[in-house]
């Protein structure tokens, strides 16, 4: 044993001096740490998380919620901290087992029913100001019944509250003593029970993670892991050449047919998405409440084109609102082929030959603005470009001037969650960002809330995506599949998983 | 005692005015931090319930007024996004925008000093040929290209330097590794004037009376240049280097983002897009009080130097 | 006036500045390939024969771009500086001739608005305004009113000392005579010379709007968005990021090289005076 490491030691640092580093540095590169781009975070705190992609991705490998999302394309919800629940009065009470071998980090005891109460309390709590309260109002009491059991009481029946515990932003639970303990700065030392713990956090810098040997599930290969924040996109592209970084991001189709080349890099595409970007039609403003027109502008686009240019991997052509894998998905909706003159004859008989408009659009999204307008001047139609900021835009959506607005759903992996908020006549602007200003489906939606039996459920939601598809208040263009290039040393990265939007760490290690 | 009255008499102020005006124009920008933190999907409801417990449901005055009594109190609020003292984080990453200031003033002192020297006493002569091209591209090329240009050729290409970030302990040496190309890239675009301003100030003492003077009464050139010369020089440079250091600031922010280092100008950027009002107000506030208080002390020197401006 | 012409910095840098000037006038008979004319096919190729300075990601020529790019750059450049001088230089005016409570009712918000960092007010106004091509104009020449309005009561406050503005005062004129017939002359130099600077300014801080998002909205070419369409290919096509930033500097050089020469020339007699 001792020959073995002196040997594998001498190696390295021969190796080490051949190369020009100091021997220390060689060994010190063998240590199991992985460290990944990352955009800015502003908060680890479950009552605060904005982003489900950056932040959660650090939320997840440090605490737990009581369900998880399964990693793959079914999006199905499995126990984590809980062991199974039941059901009860026709949906309006939940009531979770939880586990009874989970230990905070940092030595503040054992998880139980009481950190449950607590954590979704001071969520709903109003002091708190939690962005995500949202997430958990369907619940008007929780109840600790025992130290591993806990009661949802809710206001109305719900089959898809489960989905509200899961690992998505305000479900993670917080150790309370910690909270107390810690006072403002929990946000950034998080007290969680995952399989790393929180060893350096400045969260527009940089996250540091160490392994958990306490944890209670699968422990990782990783000794160290970090989240290191590079906005500069080709800073961070500099980087990872260069080895300094072993996972970042990708956007940029030619960046990623590059690295497709690259044979020190792996390129992973996600096969999972929750995100899809669409152009949603202002159906109250005309001529855009004729669905004529709305028809000829689905002829116009030719969805392929912006993908492949655009996207490339990242991409997939999409004809529903709900991407694939969401329960009630369907493929058997009716399809737009790319038929220019086809749109130009519709143009012209309803009367709108040579029509002028504008799509708000986000300035990150120019090179589909671009296409867009390239492929409608084709047909006849002025496209005009409003170019936005993303905060700007977020209030556009939720307001009535625009004609056509380019839009974007990323959301948890529930058909309601997509169809509710942007298709039900009672989230038309101003109350909501049903920005489309659609009613075409308000009772099937209505009806798949209340149904319990999920084969009924999934055809209720499959009918309102044909019905979707006809009406076409919006355009449905592509999946956005997250990717980002790895360096070939990594290995055992697992796949997507939701909501995150990013490969599996927890069992990656590095092998040189 | 005086002077410093009149400084807080003028600077308080200027700067009040200066948060109003931020104040004011912030709010003027479309979307506001409770839009920008729910994101696309918020519904009114959700919208109304966030912005009364942001208190942005009252009228702007109101508003105002509560601002700004907390602001003179020393409370500067919360951040909006991590709801922590606006003011606490400012300070935590103001050194690493200092530092970077700092060496970037190094670097134009010690290049641009005796650039300028040497330019003046060899005037004409090819070093001052050479060195008024070099100025000239410098102060022409846009920061942001520069920066990447640099990060390009010497972090990529050449591998001396880091690509990014900042040096998290470790010696001086190390810090200086890190720092060296963004504080080069700060620098670059002041060095010209800098330069210039040497240059030219050498050029004009030289000519003088009491150096001709020492000349005549037999001193050596060097001793003429380095006593007398010189340090009357640097006088107008100093004033002129007070000047840039609120630029310095401003170009701080660029350089930050480019080379992914902390400091106050990402965390502006950032805030900005988030529609974080709190932290936008509190970091300008820190930067417009130090900018107030280097063209005060400028003012200082360049009345003193300058008696026609006075009184 | 004949000096210029005998300095060969200001030849150098007048060369370079009517060479971009009519690149960017004559840009739509000149520039070979439609800026915008898009083909995916044809993207991202190196310099070659067909596109002398290589294609964009939708295939755009670079040469074209570049050439139109120079249109609003120099555009907002020069009405913001010129509206930046107008405004400024008078207000400068006044408070440097009047003093008192003029001069302070006057430097005090310019104080104000001196103290912010140029990057962070043109960002929060571009975004409060919206990036239309007036915004833009309104937002540089919002910049450039409190810098200006400093150099001239800078330059006035000297010129008033001078004996034959004494003189002038004694002999019972208007201050508004006064100002335009001895004042105004007298700083008309400093204003050039400081023109020509900012201008240089002007057009960088336009160019950096448009890098970081807020300026010139795409598809419409910029030198600053093209910057920014180029940044992301750094390493793959570093010809997109390259050309704009060589030709941005090159105008730079020649505003910069300009004012120096003048500033040269008109220097020694800034201080005098005519009478």
């Amino acid at each position: 044993m001792n020959q073995f490491k002196r040997r594998d030691l001498l190696k390295s640092s021969m190796a080490a001096a051949a190369s020009g580093l100091p021997a220390w540095a060689a060994w010190a590169a063998d240590e199991q740490h992985l460290r990944i781009q990352s955009n800015p975070m502003n908060s680890l705190d479950p009552a605060h998380q904005t982003s489900a992609g950056d932040e959660g991705r650090v939320a997840i490998l440090v605490s737990n919620a009581l369900m998880r999302y399964v990693p793959g394309a079914k999006y199905d919800l499995a126990p984590d901290l809980a062991t199974g629940f039941e059901v009860s009065e026709g949906g309006k009470v939940y009531t979770f087992r939880l586990r009874k071998d989970v230990k905070w980090h940092g030595g503040f005891g054992m998880f139980t029913a009481r950190d449950v109460k607590w954590s979704v309390e001071r969520i709903l709590d109003p002091g708190t100001k939690s962005r995500n309260a949202g997430q958990l109002q369907e619940i008007s009491a929780v109840e600790v019944v025992d130290d591993h059991t806990v009661r949802f009481r809710l206001k109305g029946p719900s089959a898809v509250f489960p989905h509200a515990l899961a690992t998505f932003r305000g479900g993670f639970m917080m150790c309370e003593a910690a909270a107390k303990a810690q006072g403002a700065d929990y946000g950034r030392q998080i007290i969680g029970t995952g399989p790393y713990i929180v060893e350096k956090s400045v969260l527009d810098q940089e996250v540091v993670l160490r392994r958990n040997d306490d944890y209670f599930g699968a422990k990782g290969k990783l000794d160290r892991i970090t989240f290191k924040v590079i906005r500069e996109a080709s800073t961070a592209t500099l980087a990872f050449d260069r080895g300094q970084l072993d996972i970042v991001a990708m956007k940029e189709r030619e960046n990623i047919d590059r690295y497709m080349r690259n044979p020190k890099a792996e390129v992973r595409v996600s096969d999972v998405s929750t995100g899809i970007f669409l152009l949603s039609f202002n159906t109250a403003k005309a001529p855009f409440d004729r669905k004529e027109v709305r028809q000829a502008f689905q002829h116009a686009i030719d969805k392929k084109a912006i993908v492949q240019a655009v996207y490339g991997q990242r991409g997939r052509v999409i004809d529903t609102v709900v991407p694939p894998g969401v329960e009630g998905y369907t493929d058997a909706v009716r399809r737009y082929e790319h038929d220019p003159a086809r749109a130009r004859k519709m143009l012209a008989d309803a009367g709108v030959p040579s029509l002028a408009c504008t799509l708000t659009i986000p300035t990150d999204y120019q090179r589909e603005a671009v296409m867009l307008q390239a492929q409608l001047k084709a047909v006849g139609v002025t496209l005009n470009l409003k170019m936005i900021d993303r905060p700007t835009w977020f209030r556009a959506l939720g307001q009535s001037e625009h004609d056509i607005i380019w839009n974007a759903h990323f959301r948890a992996p529930v058909a309601d969650a997509f169809l509710f908020s942007s298709y039900h006549s009672s989230n038309q602007p101003p109350k909501g960002t049903n920005c489309a200003f659609y009613a075409g489906v308000d009772d099937l939606i209505d009806k798949a809330r209340v149904t319990f039996d999920d084969k009924e459920r999934a055809a209720l939601y499959s009918e309102a995506l044909k019905r979707i598809a006809e009406d076409s208040p919006a355009i449905p263009l592509t999946l956005e599949l997250n990717t980002h290039v790895v360096q070939k040393y990594v290995k055992g990265l697992g796949p997507y998983r939701v909501p995150e939007n990013a490969p599996l760490v927890e069992t990656a290690y590095i092998q040189k | 005692m005086n002077i410093v009255f009149r400084f807080l008499l003028r600077a308080v102020p200027t700067l009040l005015g200066a948060i109003t005006i931020l104040f004011l124009i912030l709010r003027m920008i479309p979307g506001d931090p409770a839009q920008a933190m729910l994101g696309a999907d918020a519904s009114a409801a959700e919208l109304a319930r966030l912005r009364t417990q942001l208190g942005l449901d009252r009228p702007l005055p109101v508003q105002y007024l509560y601002y700004m009594a907390d602001f003179l109190r020393g409370d500067w609020g919360n951040s909006i996004v991590t709801k922590t003292p606006v003011l606490e984080r400012v300070l935590e990453v103001l050194p690493s925008t200092l530092t970077l200031c700092a060496a970037a003033i190094s670097i134009i002192v010690l290049v641009s000093i005796p650039a300028g020297v040497i330019s003046a006493v060899r005037r004409d002569g090819w070093v001052d040929y050479t060195v008024s091209v070099l100025v000239f591209l410098l102060m022409s090329m846009p920061q942001f290209w520069l920066g990447l240009l640099m990060l390009l050729v010497f972090a990529y290409w050449l591998d001396w330097f880091p690509i990014y970030g900042a040096a998290e302990g470790g010696g001086l040496l190390t810090q200086l590794h890190y720092i060296a190309l963004p504080a080069l890239t700060l620098a670059a675009s002041f060095m010209g004037l800098a330069t210039r301003l040497t240059r030219s100030s050498m050029l004009e003492v030289l000519g003088r009376e009491y150096v001709r003077t020492a000349r005549a009464k037999g001193l050596t050139e060097p001793v003429v240049v380095v006593r007398h010369a010189l340090r009357n020089a640097l006088l107008s440079v100093i004033t002129v280097l007070g000047l840039t250091v609120g630029q310095l600031l401003g170009g701080a922010v660029i350089v930050e983002v480019v080379f992914a280092r902390p400091g106050v100008g990402t965390m502006i950027w950032d805030a900005i897009l988030q529609r974080d009002y709190p932290q936008v107000q509190a970091a300008v506030a820190v930067f417009a009080g130090l900018f107030i208080l280097t063209n005060f002390l400028t003012d200082v020197l360049y009345s003193a130097l300058n008696p026609r401006i006075r009184g | 006036m004949s000096r210029i012409f005998r300095s060969p910095k200001a030849l150098v840098g007048a060369a370079l500045i009517v060479l971009i000037l009519l690149a960017a006038l004559l840009a739509p008979w000149a520039a070979p390939h439609d800026p915008l004319a898009i083909d995916p096919a044809a993207g991202m190729m190196p310099p070659s024969a067909g596109h002398w300075l290589g294609t964009d990601f939708f295939g755009r020529d670079v040469l074209s771009r570049m050439m139109w790019g120079a249109r609003p750059s120099l555009l907002i450049g020069f009405s913001g500086v010129a509206l930046g001088c107008l405004i400024g230089s008078l207000l400068g005016l006044l408070a440097g001739y009047f003093k008192g409570w003029v001069d302070v009712a006057i430097m005090r918000p310019i104080d104000m608005l001196l103290s912010f960092p140029i990057v962070i007010l043109a960002l929060a106004m571009v975004a409060a305004l919206g990036p239309s091509l007036l915004n833009l104009i309104l937002t540089i020449s919002l910049l450039f009113v409190p810098r200006f309005a400093r150099v001239v009561r800078a330059e006035t406050l000297a010129l008033r000392e001078m004996d034959y503005v004494e003189a002038a005062r004694a002999s019972g004129r208007t201050p508004l005579a006064i100002i335009r017939r001895h004042l105004l002359p007298n700083a008309t130099a400093q204003i050039i010379v400081t023109c020509t600077v900012f201008l240089a300014d002007a057009i960088l801080i336009e160019a950096g709007l448009s890098f970081l998002g807020v300026g010139v909205t795409p598809p419409e070419p910029s030198w600053g968005n093209m910057l920014a369409e180029g940044r992301s290919n750094i390493l793959g096509a570093p010809w997109l990021m390259t050309f704009p930033g060589l030709m941005l500097t090159c105008t730079l050089v020649g505003f910069n090289l300009l004012g120096d020469a003048l500033r040269d020339i008109l220097d020694p007699r800034l201080h005098g005076g005519r009478p």
